[in-house]
């Protein structure tokens, strides 16, 4: 008959006295030592093999030594077969671990020692000695074969610490340590980490690389948690507590976003991550991020932007990109190697895209006299709503529609339906509301458009005498359907609408004006609207009660940012970036038809600064495709118009000297940083392609930009004169560019097409997955003239072409315990489509040295 | 004691059977008694319904695609005592989403008019009616999927409700007559008359003239709106059914006047304007009856003129298409 008296027993319970807590420090000493050691256990195929074909690891003496002392000196009294079986078997396991050598490493006999002295001085004080005798033997399996065979890293599950810490005895130190070693699992949000199995016992510079970045990862995350709960809390009570103070003061309008769409419309960004967590600084950095997109019909631009603090990508792409209903695109943002300097740097993701929310607001209207009427004598009526309620509408306190995406537009007529139009009056008037408010977590950065769309007998009031002065200073235009969504609309009915177009050109007021960072919470306008009598009858209508409704379009440009830290290390084996970085400057480009004047050129200190704005300017040059320029005079003529009208003519440095975007590390609008030099650029560009059609016509551009910009600050002849700087500046000059084509020969021409180039990470001498390898596919000049190896097949699927000079570093520097090897293919493919080569340049056993 | 019982359960079983044969032998040599199939004019002036109006169902449907035709189904029937001549059938919905394309054989107009009769001898069950219109689903708009609305069906009517009743004319009001009264004013309660606003009650007094030799038969008359729509004033159907003025004297105003026997009563006041659902009108027949006359039992008809307005609505929603 079993007992049923608990205390009878000794199974393990919560309660229960187990080993202390010095346990689970010896267990994390044993932790520790592996990363000494490189215990990473026996490869499980090996022990198949072995297991299948040797039995004579089955009959080791060992083994029965072993059971033998345990009955005679160990187990005198209790002669339990359960417990001497599942010792045998614990004793069997451990003699195939000895026959293949185990005992030959210290980690593995660092491991057998502490399983069994767990095993003989904790566990079977606290359960049957057989339950111990299999804990221990499924332990040793683990930690000795399965994370072998399942591909798991061993040190993110430290069997030897996690096992002491589940079977001692309970205390608080115990608890606070198993709160934190579930938060550590917990917050790392991919769970584990599938690596590759090694065929040795070692555990390699991979796998430490991979349990810190476990650890790292798990550390991250939690500290995200912690800041993202606390900036949640924090922001989303400072949130509502504007919007509640706001409303109770009446600024503020609500709308609730419309439930019939299924998914956010719009952009969001599911992930941002580096392509290796730890970057060298003389390796080149990508970093990508990737987005959702989602529309109904209409088309989207995205502008992507990424920055390092003050240092600009060498590449983004794509740069933008034109999506539609549903797509997935990834941003990659490169740097070139030595951008950086050592330690941990934080990359900014920002998407710019435009888009379009309508809302839409539905009120019911009533001859007053009839409401009254009604009111009075009606029984059933005691109040308007009630009006609404006899005729089955229940949606007295209409809310507005907005449509799904990154802002809401609350717009408001009057609270208590159905509105009452008194036919007495000359004129009903009206106080229309409206609340762009921003629903995600970026920042509205302009509102190009906004559309007030009314019932046809509706219109805008003035907000006093001031001609085209609507809803608190704006300028509306009344347009037509066709004007404004096309002749091919059928949503838009002239015959039941007056539509208002915000007109922000010129010096009328901007919702956001310029230079101001955006809207980050809300932004209200108060409109007045009206209706003449002589409409009173076309606007209620043939029925009792009139329903109207009102529109708003907002068109406007949303930027999302997302950051992300990545480790920046000093290089290990010399070499570095301390040479390079010295020769990282302006970079130069043949120039055509100009002989530069080197000793007239831009200040120092403007030189300086423009270096982290060249790969920018030079890719908007090459999206602009100018017309009348070449490249480098297009680039000479951003670079004179960021000299002369950088910052919008205001000096925010101390000095007082430079503009901004030459001097400025993001003083006035540090989140926004990159944001004003960008639009800038980009705006200086668009002359380049529309307005320039020789440099003879630059002057008319510098005009034309200072006109449209209204940069009253800007000289037209002083950025002329900065234009000949520049030139003198960017353009290489004949003789420099002779001399550096012929250098540049023999470098391009190191590796052929179909090389195997990379390098041999765990230096095995062969190409295995834990090295970075491609093949060479051609190589040519990139846009800004700089020679480039196209890649292919690479693991990095995101690099498809690399810098020649970034060859020849991985050539000369890493020679070390990382090498570069090269692997010819059998056969000499066929003549390189014209590139030239250097067919002299040989290579010794398959690696340069 | 158990004998007795069982004596007497037979005793009562036996008289049970007696008693069924009986009644087989009283009833076997009944005639079939006629029944006329037609109901009788109390048949006919009886409920609380006037006009009912419903949608067809599944007209309009519920889910439609913007820039699709589809059509809503009216039901009218009139199911009281009164025809609706002239009456008006007004379709509201919200102009943003849907376009009226055309009823079926009445035009393009918000508004049609209707006629139906109502309940009769020679038409009991009155007549129905059903009107179908057209409707055009406009688009909903961009970033939209889906959008709701209400289609909204009013009708306006002139309508009647008629009382009969009879009613004690009682000129011997302190019973000093010597001969014995054929009858004595008495309240009468109703039933509903077919019609959405009945005649609930009628109180009677007879009210002694002061110079003498006549009395004056008076009646409370209460009517009450037994429907579900609003009672408008007579002749202010075609206001009701429009986003026109309506002052408080078109709304909840009966018309009333009575007749006993063939004399004309005074009715204060004849314009009822109900306070809530339900009020009284006081009908008096000013000149008199001589008060020599023996009490007497007479037809009291009332008469109540108004008219009526009723809403139904339906949703439907709007998917855009391809979605």
């Amino acid at each position: 008959m079993a007992d049923n008296n608990p205390d009878s027993q000794t199974r393990y319970t919560p309660s229960y006295s187990g080993p202390g807590f010095e346990w689970i420090l010896l267990g994390l000493a044993v932790f520790a030592l592996d990363f000494f050691t490189r215990f990473k256990g026996i490869d499980f195929s090996y022990f198949r093999s072995i297991a299948l074909t040797d039995w004579r690891i089955y009959i080791n003496g060992l083994t029965l030594l072993l059971v033998a002392l345990y009955y005679l000196f160990i187990n005198k009294e209790e002669r339990n077969p359960k417990d001497m079986l599942s010792f045998a078997a614990l004793v069997m396991f451990l003699s195939i671990i000895i026959s293949m050598g185990g005992i030959g490493y210290l980690g593995a006999t660092i491991h057998l020692v502490f399983a069994f002295s767990f095993l003989f001085a904790g566990l079977y004080k606290i359960m049957e000695k057989s339950q111990a005798n299999m804990i221990i033997l499924g332990a040793l399996f683990l930690d000795f074969f399965a994370f072998s065979l399942f591909s798991i890293n061993k040190l993110i599950f430290p069997i030897w610490f996690l096992l002491p810490l589940f079977f001692t005895k309970p205390s608080r130190k115990r608890s606070w340590l198993i709160l934190f070693i579930v938060l550590f699992y917990a917050f790392h949000s991919v769970g584990s980490i599938v690596m590759f199995g090694g065929t040795q016992q070692m555990l390699n510079g991979k796998d430490i690389t991979d349990f810190k970045d476990f650890a790292s990862t798990s550390w991250k995350n939690t500290k995200e948690f912690g800041e993202s709960l606390w900036t949640s809390t924090v922001t989303g009570y400072k949130r509502q507590k504007n919007i509640t103070q706001a409303m109770v003061f009446g600024d503020y309008y609500t709308s609730q976003v419309d439930q019939n769409v299924r998914q956010p419309l719009g952009v969001s960004i599911t992930e941002v991550k580096s392509t290796d967590p730890e970057v060298y600084e003389d390796e080149p950095l990508i970093v990508y991020s990737r987005l959702t997109i989602r529309t109904l019909k209409e088309e989207i631009t995205i502008k992507n932007f990424c920055h390092a603090e003050s240092v600009l990508p060498d590449s983004i792409k794509p740069d933008t990109e034109k999506v539609s209903q549903y797509d997935e695109i990834t941003v990659d943002c490169m740097f070139d190697r030595c951008r950086f300097s050592p330690g941990s740097k934080t990359i900014y993701f920002n998407h710019a895209f435009g888009f379009q929310t309508l809302s839409y607001l539905r009120n019911y209207f009533i001859d007053r006299e009839r409401m009254q009427s009604m009111i009075r004598q009606d029984p059933n009526i005691n109040t308007p709503e009630d009006i609404l309620r006899n005729i089955g509408v229940y949606d007295s306190n209409p809310i507005a529609l907005s449509t799904n995406g990154p802002i809401k537009i609350g717009v408001e007529l009057e609270k208590s339906q159905p509105i009452a139009i008194d036919r007495k009056r000359d004129i009903e008037s009206f106080r229309l509301g409206i609340t762009l408010e921003n629903v995600w977590e970026g920042n509205i950065k302009d509102v190009k458009n906004l559309t007030i769309i009314l019932p046809k007998e509706m219109h805008l009031e003035l907000d006093g005498k001031a001609e085209g002065s609507y809803c608190g200073g704006y300028n509306f235009e009344a347009k037509t359907c066709a004007a404004v969504f096309g002749e091919e609309n059928e949503w838009c009915d002239d015959d039941a609408s007056n539509i208002y177009v915000l007109n922000q050109t010129g010096k009328n007021q901007r919702i956001i004006p310029a230079g101001q960072p955006g809207i980050s919470l809300y932004k209200s306008l108060i409109c007045r609207i009206g209706i003449d009598k002589s409409d009173y009858d076309k606007f209620l209508g043939n029925a009792p009660i009139s329903i109207k409704n009102f529109k708003l379009i907002a068109d406007y440009e949303y930027e999302l940012q997302r950051s992300l830290t990545v480790n920046i290390k000093k290089t290990e084996y010399g070499g570095g970036c301390e040479k390079i970085q010295e020769d990282i400057g302006i970079e130069e480009t043949e120039c055509k038809d100009y002989s530069p004047d080197k000793n007239n050129l831009p200040p120092d200190d403007h030189i300086e600064r423009y270096k982290n704005y060249q790969s920018t300017v030079r890719n908007i040059v090459k999206v602009n495709k100018p017309q009348g320029l070449d490249y480098l005079k297009a680039e000479a003529l951003i670079a004179a118009i960021m000299s002369e009208a950088s910052g919008i003519g205001n000096i925010d440095k101390n000095d007082n000297k430079i503009p901004d975007y030459l001097t400025g590390y993001g003083i006035r609008y540090p989140a926004t940083f990159l944001d004003n030099p960008i639009k800038e650029i980009e705006m200086a560009a668009k002359f380049l392609k529309t307005k320039i059609n020789s440099e003879k016509d630059i002057k008319l551009a510098l005009d034309s930009y200072k006109t449209e910009t209204k940069i009253d600050t800007f000289s037209t002849d002083n950025a002329l004169k900065y234009y000949t700087l520049w030139k003198n500046r960017l353009c290489k000059g004949e003789a420099d560019a002779a001399i550096e084509e012929e250098e540049a020969v023999p470098i391009a021409t190191l590796f052929k097409k179909n090389d195997l180039v990379g390098e041999d990470k765990n230096n095995d001498g062969k190409w295995t997955d834990a090295d970075q390898y491609y093949f060479i596919k051609g190589f040519k000049k990139n846009i800004d003239g700089i020679w480039v190896y196209l890649l292919s097949d690479s693991k990095n699927t995101l690099l498809d072409q690399m810098k020649i000079e970034t060859f020849n570093y991985y050539r000369n520097l890493h020679s070390g315990s990382y090498k570069v090897m090269i692997q010819r293919p059998a056969q000499e493919p066929a003549a390189w489509e014209g590139l030239l080569f250097n067919p002299n340049i040989e290579l010794k056993n398959g690696v340069v040295s | 004691m158990k004998g007795n019982k069982a004596g007497k359960k037979r005793s009562n079983a036996f008289c049970l059977f007696l008693l069924l044969c009986i009644l087989i032998i009283l009833t076997s040599g009944c005639d079939r008694v006629y029944k006329p199939e037609r109901p009788s004019l109390e048949d006919i002036e009886q409920g609380s319904d006037g006009l009912i109006i419903e949608f067809i169902e599944g007209a309009p449907p519920p889910d439609v695609i913007e820039g699709s035709l589809i059509q809503a189904g009216i039901i009218m029937e009139n199911k009281g005592t009164s025809d609706v001549k002239r009456g008006y059938l007004l379709l509201g919905y919200e102009k943003e989403y849907i376009k009226l394309s055309s009823w079926q054989g009445k035009g393009i107009d918000d508004r049609i008019t209707i006629d139906i009769q109502g309940k009769s001898l020679a038409l009991p069950e009155g007549m129905e009616d059903v009107d179908i219109v057209n409707l055009e689903i406009m688009d909903i708009g961009p970033q939209r999927e889906k959008a709701d609305t209400t289609i909204y069906v009013t009708v306006c009517y002139d309508y009647h409700t008629k009382g009969h009743s009879n009613v004690c004319v009682d000129t011997d009001v302190y019973n000093l007559k010597p001969r014995e009264k054929a009858c004595n004013a008495a309240d009468v309660s109703l039933s509903d008359q077919g019609a959405p606003v009945a005649i609930k009650r009628i109180e009677s007094r007879m009210i002694v003239s002061k110079e003498g030799g006549v009395v004056r038969p008076q009646f409370i008359i209460h009517f009450e709106n037994v429907g579900d729509g609003t009672i408008i004033a007579h002749g202010r159907a075609d206001i009701a059914c429009s986003a026109q003025p309506l002052s408080t004297d078109d709304i909840n105003v009966l018309k009333v006047s009575a007749v006993l026997s063939d004399l004309p009563l005074s009715c204060k006041p004849e314009l009822l304007k109900l306070r809530k659902d339900s009020d009284y009108t006081i009908c008096t027949l000013e000149e008199g009856i001589d008060e020599t006359i023996s009490s007497y039992y007479t037809p009291l008809t009332i008469t109540a003129d108004y008219g009526y307005m009723q809403t139904i609505s339906k949703g439907i929603s709007i998917r855009k298409i391809g979605i």
